[in-house]
């Protein structure tokens, strides 16, 4: 089957600037969260999946077909992109409604669906205030809606979230999962952790414009065995309970701390799931408490990044 | 989903593109102070400087709708890059060549607007064929300005000096040149269409204005060229907008 979006050998230069280096990336259905430090590619990456940029080498295909060269692929494409720039004297719903026509909805198809995305954003309300008097946040989501209102197969966000309140935040966090969850291919790139670990657990991370990594959260994490997990456990007899721990074969240290917490040291996180609980249960010990700060995007990102 | 696109979408998409667009700059304030300003310059032409109707008719169509076209068309790309805007058609199931086309003549409708009604008045003094000619020279003029500006505006980073370098010193000096060399102005061509035989120097003496008919065909091909060229290029260039 044909990836929606797909990149082969994808390399960018800007003047002496290298922005892409040899990127391999398919992605599908789903939402696929987009992550690097500023300057690693990920913008640019974007622009190439938009046909917005042609690669110096390699190929960029948008449902199997060339985005830059072959235009009308772009109907199955929504585009959020990242500057807060718009046409300044329109109104929300006639913004939308204008772009949405270039994909040959007739008037009165382009105004409904222009209404529909602005409603599906939280924005129906201000559908007909001017672009110019509206707040950062509100101009994020009429970016959002003018991407969506066609009912594109693949939507690009380049920080969808910026700006946006936190009430606004949550709602497009649980909007990104539905387009997502409709089957849609949906691409965020953000530098906001832990908003993007909300929307989703598949993961493309890139670096100097290389790709560093792509896929679950977890399972990448796991397979940075070099880097052990640290697991923080609230248990009662704490001493007892990590004398207990440290006979378990992936189980490399376990230190007590000054609140009584327990911070267990393994190479095996999904072993140790099963067996910390198993061993604290023999013992007769309840445990009240169990989390892991290495398991999460933060860390692996911070592992990735570093 | 998005459903398929229809046979002739590129142009029903900038047909619209187009409207949208001329609606849009009609309104803007540059437009509405250009308009302002060549009223009060032909007012004061005709009655404070009391010119002939044929210098009226040299100005409108030789004078203004080069240097308004100048204005409005050199900004036609650039005025998206600068605003960033330009992503949005773009990202679009249309072809570019087929988005800028309708973006130059967005531009240049409004100058002919204000140009050709002006022409046909002036004109309109002399006599209806007259009135007739000096508006299609100044339609003409529009749109072939309009398109070559536009064109360079592409090309070249600071086009509003190349342009008034090329109206002031190449094309009101060049023209007078009596054969071929006068024959490569666009103005020429423009007296041509309007049946102007402007006030020459001693030594141009034997200048002749290029016939109706060829002026028109020479003006709209050059229109069509320009328009096809800045079309390739925008289909062809990528656009880096920055933060």
């Amino acid at each position: 089957m044909t990836p929606m979006l797909e990149a082969r050998g994808v390399s960018k230069m800007f003047g002496q600037v290298r922005a892409l280096n040899e990127i391999d990336l398919s992605l599908g259905g789903g939402v696929t969260g987009l992550l690097g430090p500023n300057g690693s590619g990920k913008s640019t990456l974007l622009k190439l999946f938009a046909g917005q940029l042609l690669p110096d080498t390699g190929a960029v295909r948008l449902q199997g077909r060339d985005p830059f060269h072959d235009p009308h692929v772009l109907r199955d494409l929504g585009l959020c992109p990242e500057q807060d720039k718009f046409y300044e004297d329109l109104t929300g719903v006639r913004f939308i409604e204008a772009l949405t026509r270039l994909h040959g909805f007739s008037a009165r198809d382009a105004q409904a669906r222009a209404k529909e995305a602005l409603d599906r954003v939280g924005m129906a309300e201000y559908a007909h205030k001017r672009l110019r008097e509206m707040s950062r946040g509100m101009r994020q989501r009429t970016k959002i809606a003018q991407a969506i209102a066609h009912d594109p197969p693949v939507v690009l966000l380049d920080e969808p979230l910026t700006g946006a309140d936190p009430v606004a935040r949550a709602d497009l966090i649980a909007l990104v999962r539905a387009l997502g969850a409709e089957g849609r291919c949906v691409v965020v790139s953000s530098h906001v952790l832990h908003e993007v670990e909300a929307m989703t657990h598949a993961v493309v991370f890139i670096r100097y414009g290389r790709l560093r990594a792509h896929g679950d959260i977890l399972r990448l994490r796991a397979r940075l065995s070099d880097r052990p997990y640290r697991i923080r456990l609230q248990v009662e007899r704490g001493r007892e309970v990590a004398g207990r721990l440290l006979h378990l074969p992936h189980v490399r240290r376990a230190e007590i701390l000054e609140d009584g917490a327990i911070e267990v040291t393994t190479t095996d996180l999904w072993s140790a799931a099963g067996d910390i609980p198993a061993a604290a249960s023999e013992l007769g010990v309840v445990v009240c408490g169990f989390s892991s700060p290495d398991a999460d995007l933060e860390s692996l990102y911070r592992y990735l990044v570093s | 989903m998005a459903p398929k696109l229809p046979a002739g979408h590129d142009a029903r998409a900038a047909w619209f593109w187009l409207c949208f667009h001329l609606k849009r700059n009609l309104a803007k304030k540059a437009y509405r102070n250009w308009a302002l300003l060549v009223v009060l310059a032909l007012l004061v032409l005709a009655f404070g400087a009391r010119l002939r109707a044929s210098q009226m008719g040299e100005f409108v169509v030789g004078f203004v709708s080069g240097l308004m076209a100048l204005f409005f068309g050199s900004a036609t790309m650039r005025e998206e890059i600068e605003d960033q805007t330009l992503t949005y058609a773009f990202s679009r199931p249309v072809g570019r060549a087929w988005l800028y086309a309708a973006r130059v003549l967005a531009s240049g409708l409004p100058v002919a607007v204000l140009t050709v009604p002006a022409a046909f008045l002036v004109g309109g003094s002399i006599g209806p064929q007259t009135a007739t000619r000096f508006a299609i020279a100044a339609a003409l003029a529009t749109l072939t300005y309009t398109g070559l500006f536009a064109l360079v505006g592409q090309l070249i980073k600071w086009p509003a000096w190349f342009g008034l370098a090329f109206l002031l010193l190449w094309e009101n000096s060049v023209y007078q040149v009596p054969g071929f060399l006068g024959r490569i102005t666009i103005l020429s061509h423009v007296y041509g269409v309007a049946g102007l035989r402007p006030d020459l120097a001693a030594w141009a003496n034997t200048w002749e204005a290029p016939p109706f008919v060829v002026a028109v065909v020479v003006l709209l091909g050059v229109t069509t060229a320009t328009l096809w060229l800045g079309g390739q290029l925008v289909r062809r260039r990528e656009f880096v907008l920055t933060r």
